[in-house]
């Protein structure tokens, strides 16, 4: 069911779909405008057009249908034409008329779609500039080379430039040819308005002819304020275009070299900085979080070639919808983004743990040994260190390695306990097991020696685990060991101080006490005084 | 390359001369003379008729009345104006010697 409206056009009655009426309402409405310039004569025009209109939609009421519909107003109106089909035409003045329109509206840059291959974009572009399409083409295609910008452009001005449809504007997209020479000839035109303003005042003493100098005057003035203002915002569409362009330019080598952000720069004496895409456990997130980013990006950047293109090129189009999906496709990657980046943040202020204890038989050795072993040996190693965090990292085989932290403690029983705690950060919910993984230590016994590695390391893949590894070796009481003296650069602050300054117990003999690590003599001599 | 622009001259100028031709052979209402140039394809939009009509009625060359009709209300029918006539006469001059002009351009 349509609500219908009661009309009185031409004299005849009619009864109108709503929607149809709006569309005739707003057609007449747009003649009216046009003729009203001409007074009486206008207003005759209107009646005569609305009687043809009448006359058009008579035909269309058969006994099935006695409405107007929408299709049958717009058949009227395509059989009448638009407005710019009968302005072009000049028939509401002549030849003269029909020159200062032409002077009046510059040409504008419209898509041929009569000359076209793909969407008359080099047609129109060479009947703006007046050349030949051709060289448009070729710079298309040689464009094309460079990283493919030709097709993004292209597809741009498809999309911005609106097509010539009507005969007016076919001919304001040839218009005046916009050569040097012309741009010359208005610049002297202008200049000589000038000059006769001037000119004017010197030579004319009477006062009427004073005030027609001076009113000269201030219109060739404000002739040169006008072109200085059409400079200017022809200067802001170049700015515009050109800061787009290399926008552009940067983003898609960005994209084709596919270089995650901040990669393959080298942060001193040649280390790579860590990958962005290394600060993600899950790769998804990485490129849901940089396809939001080049939207956010890309939406801007595109805005302001578009603009620019309207303003050098005199469009005046409004794209509505088009205008209202980027705005809402960015908010929403914004949205993205900012989520992606607050969910990344926590992630990482996170921190995962895991314990790994291993009981050795001790009893049997009197002596108990434990050696650093330097697993970094024949590895070039460079020191370096961000957030306050130390690193040495390995161009052998690019990993990044790390010193443990180690204390000794009493046991609870009267075996050993080796516990090796990893800490990493930003490993995400699952799979933690997996990411502690990653980090390799190893330490191994022989013996009555245990060998415990001196670095910790991970693959520079991981190196936003910022990995920490605490290693716990609790030895039975009355266990005799000797600490070796590198063990001292790994052991906590207190554990250093205690065992590894003055009296320094590291090197020698050393007995596990519920207190701690007391040298052997010491003790020895204690017991001997106890008795 | 700028044929667009001196199609739209020639056939404006053409299109005044016809109006005035086809009133003389009869007095005419606009669907009439729309239906016409239709025809012989001289116009594409009908709109472009009217503000031609009502000037050339200003400039005095055509007149109206107008008359009841059987289906509808009364219609608006012109008529050529003596010196309507006259500005005829001579355009169908102007317009034979223009024709031989660029007939004797052609053949050469």
């Amino acid at each position: 069911m349509k609500k219908t409206i009661q009309i009185n056009i031409g004299g005849r009655h009619f009864h109108m779909d709503e929607d149809a009426f709006h569309k005739l309402n707003h057609y007449l409405e747009s003649l009216k405008a046009h003729f009203a310039s001409e007074g009486e004569t206008g207003k005759e025009i209107m009646e005569d057009i609305e009687q043809r209109i009448a006359e058009l939609l008579e035909n269309k009421i058969t006994d099935g249908n006695q409405a107007i519909s929408l299709d049958n107003v717009n058949e009227a109106i395509s059989i009448l034409g638009k407005i710019e089909d009968f302005v072009y035409a000049g028939t509401n003045g002549g030849t003269h008329d029909y020159e200062t329109y032409e002077r009046r509206d510059s040409r504008r840059f419209y898509r041929d779609e009569e000359n076209n291959y793909i969407g008359g974009v080099a047609a129109g572009m060479g009947a703006y500039f007046d050349i030949d399409p051709l060289w448009i083409r070729l710079a298309f295609v040689a464009l094309l080379f460079l990283n493919g910008l030709g097709i993004l452009v292209y597809l741009i001005l498809w999309i911005v430039v609106p097509k010539a449809r009507t005969t007016t504007e076919k001919l304001q997209m040839r218009g005046i040819p916009v050569t040097l020479t012309t741009i010359k000839e208005s610049v002297n035109a202008e200049y000589d308005k000038v000059k006769a303003g001037f000119h004017n005042i010197n030579k004319s003493p009477a006062a009427e002819k004073t005030r027609n100098a001076l009113d000269n005057l201030f219109r060739a003035i404000g002739l040169v304020f006008l072109a200085f203002f059409k400079f200017l915002i022809g200067t802001i569409g170049v700015i515009f275009l050109i800061t787009g362009a290399i926008c552009l330019a940067i983003l898609v080598m960005f994209l084709l070299g596919f270089t995650p952000l901040f990669g393959n720069f080298t942060l001193w004496d040649g280390i790579p900085f860590p990958f962005l895409s290394q600060f993600f456990a899950n790769s998804t997130h990485y490129y849901l979080l940089i396809t939001a980013f080049v939207i956010l990006v890309v939406i801007p950047i595109i805005a302001l070639i578009y603009g620019g293109i309207k303003i050098l090129f005199n469009i005046r189009t409004k794209h509505q919808g088009l205008r209202a999906l980027l705005l809402v496709t960015w908010v929403i990657a914004l949205v993205f983004f900012i989520s992606l980046l607050a969910m990344k943040t926590t992630n990482f202020a996170s921190e995962t743990s895991g314990k790994q204890t291993t009981r050795i038989e001790t009893g049997k050795y009197p002596r108990l040994y434990i050696e650093v072993r330097d697993n970094s040996e024949n590895k070039r190693i460079t020191q370096y260190s961000i957030f306050d965090h130390q690193f040495e990292y390995s161009e052998y085989d690019n990993s990044l390695f790390t010193q443990p932290h180690i204390s000794v403690f009493p046991s609870d029983d009267n075996d050993m306990s080796v516990v090796v705690e990893r800490r990493i950060h930003n490993a995400g919910m699952k799979n933690t097991q997996d990411y502690l993984d990653r980090v390799n230590y190893n330490w191994e016994q022989s013996d009555s020696v245990i060998y415990i590695d001196k670095y910790l390391y991970t693959s520079d893949k991981n190196f936003w685990m910022f990995a920490r590894l605490d290693l716990y070796l609790k030895i039975p009481e009355n266990q005799v060991v000797i600490l070796s003296d590198e063990m001292c650069d790994l052991m906590n602050f207190d554990q250093q101080y205690r065992y590894c300054s003055d009296s320094a117990l590291v090197g020698k003999p050393s007995i596990m006490t519920a207190d701690g690590l007391m040298l052997l003599e010491k003790q020895k001599s204690r017991a001997k005084k106890n008795k | 390359m700028d044929f667009e622009n001196a199609k739209a001259q020639m056939r404006k100028g053409v299109l005044e001369f016809c109006i005035l031709s086809i009133l003389s052979k009869g007095d005419a209402y606009a669907t009439d003379i729309l239906n016409k140039l239709k025809e012989s394809q001289l116009i594409v939009v009908e709109g472009t008729l009217y503000p031609l009509l009502s000037r050339q009625k200003n400039s005095g060359l055509l007149s109206y009345r107008w008359e009841e009709s059987t289906q509808g209300p009364p219609r608006k029918y012109y008529a050529l104006t003596e010196k309507g006539n006259e500005v005829l006469k001579e355009l169908e001059s102007s317009w034979r010697e223009l024709i031989d002009a660029v007939d004797s351009i052609l053949k050469k």
